[in-house]
């Protein structure tokens, strides 16, 4: 029996439509600046293994219209959460997920299986939720692209190789692709489908 | 917060949540026009739904708005844009560009150059940059798919054959990270050199068609143009008759009954600041 009751579910944000205000300008931030760790103010309490900053993100921009496709580990709880507060639908598949949250960067879903959008629809791509174990300003990736003056680099620990992969292969198919965040602590990094990792120019 | 019973920002949150997805959307595909829903968003007429319904989605009471109109902040459109914000999200509001957080513009980019963090919303009257070439729909979504823009080339082309030069010299097109063309709304092409590796963030908002297309910060925005007829913006013999700047987009205003002219600047914070800092000079 997975029955939701109210007495069980953890908060979400104090202030909904403030909080989701301040949400959305910091993803806004973080995918106009990839590379740029952003620091999330408002943070709601989710269950764990659902962190606070993959939650508030889910709160500020899932709802109704929005399948959303949950890793293994944040199935059962998670889902719970994320229906009371938000009424999105769980995804029958990951390919027919608007949001594809992911509890655990080391164990990540096939990507090459998610939404990439068509050529008369790009934006009909999915967005990927990753929560990772760090992320610091500093050598690790080097990235490029809109949004970037220059370059910038940024380490993620916890996240599987196969990301960095995927992420280069995501380039390739510009303007279709997904479009990601990182997720630790308090902290967003955003990676829209225009990064471009430095290596592939070399 | 006393926002005089209104939803914040006047949008119902979920009709904010679906501008906001889409925002985010326009600004992982640069210059890429994302439709959003047909949920009718009740905004007062008059104004230009478009800029309104971004600014409305993105605005939170720390920000502090300017709304410029043709360069101007004290047009009554621009006054009713202002005091529309200052009553239903309780933001504070401003004319001088360099303390904005969010600038909203119709037919102007501020003279000032803007600085990261900022975010910039064009209202937009017409959103496809092909569609007075090509009037239906299903084809400029396939013309965009395909990066086919050839016809832009040929109509700028026309035009040279005929006046011997571009004659465009409002809503200028663009190509944005050199894939999707652009309409940059009704801004001189005096304008269009701004728009290229801005550090602010440009977001664009047509309301009756229900499109928002984004150019994020450092994001490179090309004028059309030919080898043999490079982009050029347009220039004035004459400098600003109230501050004598010679590097701003000038108005020509009568001055009499007479007829008589003069030029002055578009941007009135730019004029302003500039007549302030010569009147400090001149007491010195
Ligand atoms: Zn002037």
């Amino acid at each position: 029996m997975n029955q939701i009751t109210l007495q069980n579910l953890a908060p979400g944000f104090q202030d909904p439509q403030l909080d989701s205000q301040l949400v959305f300008r910091t993803a806004l931030q973080a995918l106009a600046r990839p590379g740029q760790i952003q620091t999330l103010d408002r943070l709601p309490e989710p269950p764990a293994p659902l962190g606070a900053a993959a939650a508030a993100l889910a709160l500020a921009l899932c709802d109704l219209e929005t399948p959303v496709a949950l890793s293994e580990d944040l199935r059962g709880a998670t889902f719970d959460y994320l229906a009371f507060h938000t009424g999105a639908p769980l995804a029958a598949t990951v390919g027919a997920a608007s949001f594809v949250l992911v509890g655990n960067g080391n164990h990540l879903p096939d990507l090459s299986a998610i939404d990439f959008g068509d050529a008369e629809d790009p934006e009909r791509a999915a967005t990927l939720i990753i929560q990772v174990e760090h992320l610091e300003a500093g050598p690790g990736q080097r990235l490029r692209g809109p949004g970037i003056s220059g370059h910038i680099d940024v380490r993620v620990d916890g996240i599987a190789d196969a990301f960095w992969d995927a992420l280069k292969l995501n380039r390739k198919r510009f303007p279709l692709g997904f479009d990601t965040f990182l997720v630790t602590g308090r902290s967003v990094l955003g990676l829209p489908r225009t990064v471009i990792l430095d290596a592939e120019e070399a | 917060m006393n926002t005089g019973g209104y939803n914040f920002a006047y949008l119902d949150e979920q009709t904010k949540r679906m501008l906001r997805r889409t925002i985010l959307k326009a600004v992982a595909i640069p210059g890429y026009q994302v439709p959003f829903g047909d949920r009718e968003m009740p905004m007062p007429h008059g104004w230009g739904t478009g800029g309104i319904q971004v600014t409305a989605a993105i605005i939170g009471p720390d920000d502090v708005l300017k709304v410029i109109d043709q360069g101007a902040d004290d047009t009554t459109n621009a006054v009713s844009i202002r005091k529309f914000f200052a009553k239903t999200a309780g933001v504070a509001t401003t004319t001088r560009t360099e303390d904005a957080t969010i600038v909203q513009t119709r037919h102007r980019i501020p003279e000032k150059p803007l600085h990261e963090g900022q975010i910039l919303v064009y209202q937009v009257p017409i959103p496809e940059p092909l569609r007075w070439l090509e009037p239906r729909e299903t084809e400029t979504r396939k013309m965009h798919a395909l990066s086919e823009y050839g016809i832009m080339h040929v109509r700028l082309y026309e035009d040279i054959a005929t006046h011997g030069r571009i004659a465009t010299s409002y809503d200028y097109p663009v190509q944005v990270n050199d894939r999707y063309m652009m309409r940059p709304s009704p801004i001189p092409k005096f304008d269009n050199p701004k728009m290229d590796m801005n550090p602010a963030l440009q977001l664009f908002g047509a309301g009756r068609e229900k499109r928002i297309y984004a150019v994020p910060p450092y994001t490179k925005v090309k004028s059309l143009d030919f080898d043999d007829y490079p982009f050029e913006v347009q220039s004035w013999d004459q400098s600003c008759a109230l501050c004598g700047a010679g590097d701003s987009f000038l108005d020509e205003i009568i001055t009499s009954d007479r007829g008589d002219r003069m030029f002055v600047c578009s941007d009135s914070d730019y004029c302003q600041d500039r007549q302030a800092a010569r009147s400090k000079e001149a007491a010195e």
